[in-house]
């Protein structure tokens, strides 16, 4: 079910890109996460924070259950954790910042959802579209996003706590 | 009226890109913030950011000093704040323009100002092009008062 892409875009310069950033070698995937794993138990939390500021216009529960069904198909036990926030549109964005990379999920209402994957000033991956959002750019750009973070800050999980 | 031409967004050449703008980001138990996981760094998280039907509300620095009001009152404990500069916005593709609100109960309303792309929100690469100026204007984004704790 996971792997039904819907409208995706890859962007020319993404090869460029994806040459410059290759895949950490022991890069694990499908998702090992489990419901206790760190990613996970922080997700339900800070989701849980940010449905009880906003104006949630439609059913929490559907909600959690696409972004965890989102964390499961891209991340794994080593990835970055997401910043978790509602906006005024009731959709519920997941935001990953690793200096000049950054990340966007967003799970709206209705079953829709958008991506984009940015990387220098650039658009080096985005999509749009209704139901699963295609799981294996994602998982690539996080693993990258993760790599640069881990060279970068070893220590990063520590910004988080 | 076309999606695509100016019509829709026309950028004011009087707001010049030494200008400041601020982002007000109000909320109820903590502003919302994404966190720099190569530098440890508190950036205003990208929801803060959204591309509304009328564009983005700002409020601009020449207006607030024109009209005495300090930057530093737009943080409450309900409310903070961050800034930009117009150039930043512009170089990434955003346009802004005057919108001052005569009705405004804050005093700011004089001051008020929309951003946008030459797309809207609602055009097919909308989104994409609003993507890229929101991610411009997180990373140039200083905080008006202390910055926000992530947890």
């Amino acid at each position: 079910v996971w792997e039904k892409p819907q409208e995706t875009t890859l962007t020319p310069s993404v090869l460029t890109y994806r040459k410059t950033f290759p895949l950490p070698d022991a890069f694990e995937y499908p998702s090992t996460l489990t419901e206790s794993s760190p990613i996970i138990r922080r997700a339900k939390k800070d989701l849980a924070e940010a449905l009880s500021q906003a104006d949630a216009m439609h059913p929490v529960a559907d909600l959690e259950k696409r972004v965890l069904h989102v964390l499961h198909g891209i991340a794994t036990r080593a990835s970055v954790y997401p910043s978790i926030a509602a906006d005024d549109n009731g959709s519920v964005v997941l935001h990953w910042v690793a200096g000049h990379i950054a990340i966007e999920i967003e799970i709206g209402p209705g079953d829709s959802y958008y991506f984009a994957v940015i990387n220098s000033s650039r658009v080096v991956a985005s999509g749009e579209g209704r139901g699963d959002l295609p799981a294996e750019p994602l998982r690539n750009e996080l693993a990258r996003l993760t790599r640069y973070a881990e060279i970068k800050s070893p220590d990063w999980r520590k910004y988080f706590d | 009226l076309s999606e695509t031409d100016t019509e829709w967004f026309e950028d004011d050449p009087t707001i010049i890109d030494n200008d400041t703008t601020y982002r007000r980001l109000s909320f109820k138990l903590k502003p919302a913030v994404t966190v720099d996981s190569a530098s440890g760094r508190i950036l205003p998280h990208a929801s803060t950011l959204q591309y509304t039907s009328d564009g983005l509300s700002l409020l601009l620095d020449s207006e607030l000093k024109r009209l005495e009001i300090l930057p530093t009152s737009l943080c409450t404990d309900k409310q903070t704040a961050f800034a930009f500069t117009v150039g930043i916005l512009r170089e990434s593709g955003g346009r802004i323009k005057r919108d001052p609100l005569l009705d405004d109960p804050d005093n700011h309303g004089e001051a008020h100002a929309l951003a946008g792309t030459h797309l809207p929100p609602t055009h097919r690469d909308g989104k994409r092009a609003w993507t890229l100026v929101r991610t411009a204007l997180i990373s140039a984004a200083i905080w008006v008062g202390d910055p926000p704790s992530s947890s």
